[in-house]
């Protein structure tokens, strides 16, 4: 009977003993899947800063004279040629390892135009969309003897699943 | 007899109780670790990955990556993965050519494609504990090689000696980890002083990369596959850093992809200056149609060596119209019309 009892004490401090376990690491998953989701984030913000970068360096629409560039520039007929190609899916799909899901666009700002390319839009369901901007130079080099330049913006918005 | 029987099961309830909890500590222990390396390369992986995009949007450029526990491996199985740990990132549409093993701080360094115009930028990663010996014959066709691989921003950063074809027999090894003999023309025979050290080499050789390992022990080479360069100075780069046929054929294919994008971007661009020509917007001196053409061959060049870059005909082809092409660039410059590039 005293051992009966012994016993009975013995497996109530295990239940104790693993209730309290359950219960830590009930509170410890929780911990790591709010750091879960905060890597996610980081990484998220990673994958958006970098689209912006590749967008911003595209050598396809660089501003070049004998292979000499101009910084920050975009050449506006190598904009529209582009904008144009990616209307074929297949094309738009060579830049998916580049962008992701995400949409670039780009508008002229001053002087005031209706200047807007929708360069590369590859929407995908998202829970959150990270939008970078930029202001760009656009160049068209058949405006006038030497060119003209106006001021734009680059958007780039990624889709984060 | 039935409290001693009691008193033995209660000694094993608590053995086995004892051994259930020390298990389930054991395991938490184990997982935690396993999913700790999991996060951490994984978040190394998309560290490196991050500082890749960046180098390469800059040409002509070198800079020191810090050194990843543990060390970096890239293998090409045929697509090209940057592995951290358990982490396995392809490298996309990067062009990457890379030793096999970056143990150490990773030099990395952009070279810019042009064929003839900027398509896109080489990615070339080493070590310093990767010592190289560039072998090239002072008075012979490989100088200019040599002058290329010497100016760039790389050789200040790496172990690189630079040797005559008459020095190479005096070398003695120096005790590095990883050796690479480069061998701008003919492959030579290895110095005796490396016949215990197990070597890898290149011979870039009238535009031709053909890899090469000396064995442990071993006197002579084991050629590997010959792979036809694209007459460019990255390409040359590119054979020296890249370990192996399939990493350079890899990263070639990436190179061809961006001449293919690039030079559809550009002859749409051509055809729109060609109807502000037509339109009276531009003088009539500025003729795009030859330059069009040329593009569009570029273009066709371009996708089916993304496809095989061992076409050599076809790097023959794209050599010609990109030599056409500088000729009808410059012709546009003296018309003073907008330019192809």
């Amino acid at each position: 009977m005293k051992g009966q009892i012994r016993m009975f004490e013995t497996i109530g401090v295990l239940v104790i003993f693993f209730f309290m376990l359950g219960l830590a690491a009930s509170v410890y998953s929780n911990y790591r899947a709010s750091a879960f989701e905060k890597q996610q984030r980081g990484l998220a913000d990673l994958k958006a800063g970098s689209a912006a970068d590749s967008a911003f360096y595209l050598p396809e629409l660089d501003c070049n004279f004998v292979n000499v560039q101009t910084p920050n520039c975009f050449d506006v007929y190598k904009l529209n040629s582009l904008a144009d190609l990616m209307k074929d899916r297949s094309f738009r799909d060579s830049y998916f390892p580049l962008f992701g899901p995400a949409e670039v666009k780009i508008k002229q700002i001053f002087p005031e135009s209706d200047y807007n390319v929708a360069l590369y839009n590859y929407t995908t369901p998202y829970s959150r969309a990270i939008v970078s901007r930029s202001p760009v130079l656009l160049y068209d080099i058949a405006n006038g003897v030497r060119g003209s330049y106006a001021f734009g913006l680059i958007e780039v918005t990624t889709y984060a699943p | 007899m039935s409290r001693g029987f009691e008193m033995q099961f209660h000694w094993i309830f608590v053995l086995i109780a004892g051994a259930m909890i020390l298990l389930f500590f054991f395991s938490l222990a184990q997982k935690y670790k396993n999913i700790s390396e999991k996060d951490l390369s994984a978040s190394l992986s998309w560290d490196l990955d991050s500082a890749f995009t960046a180098v390469t949007q800059i040409p002509d450029t070198a800079q020191t990556l810090p050194s990843v526990p543990g060390g970096v491996s890239i293998t090409c199985n045929p697509v090209c993965s940057v592995n951290i740990g358990s982490s396995q990132k392809p490298v996309g549409d990067k062009a990457v050519f890379s030793p096999a093993l970056l143990t150490k701080k990773i030099i990395a360094w952009t070279s810019p494609f042009k064929m003839p115009f900027k398509a896109g930028n080489a990615l070339l990663l080493s070590a310093p504990d990767i010592h190289y010996y560039v072998v090239h014959d002072e008075f012979g066709e490989s100088e200019r090689e040599f002058e290329v691989l010497s100016s760039s921003p790389m050789w200040s950063y790496l172990t690189i000696t630079g040797l005559t074809y008459g020095d190479l027999h005096n070398v003695q090894y120096d005790g590095s980890p990883q050796v690479k003999f480069v061998f701008l023309g003919i492959k030579d025979d290895i110095p005796s002083s490396f016949r215990n050290v197990e070597v890898d080499g290149v011979s870039i050789n009238n535009y031709q990369a053909s890899y090469l390992k000396k064995p442990r022990n071993s006197d002579s080479w084991i050629q590997g596959i010959t792979v036809p360069l694209p007459y460019d100075d990255s390409s040359i780069h590119a054979a020296m850093a890249s370990q192996d046929n399939r990493m350079l054929e890899n990263g070639l294919q990436n190179l061809y992809r961006q001449l293919w994008l690039v030079s559809s971007v550009y002859s749409g661009r051509l055809a729109q200056l060609d109807d502000l020509k037509k339109s009276g917007l531009l003088q009539d001196s500025c003729d795009y149609s030859e330059a069009i053409d040329l593009l569009l061959e570029i273009r066709k060049d371009a996708q089916e060596l993304k496809g095989n870059v061992h076409q050599t005909s076809k790097l023959a082809d794209l050599k010609l119209n990109a030599d056409a092409l500088v000729l009808r660039n410059e012709d546009l410059v003296y018309q003073s019309c907008p330019t192809v590039f």
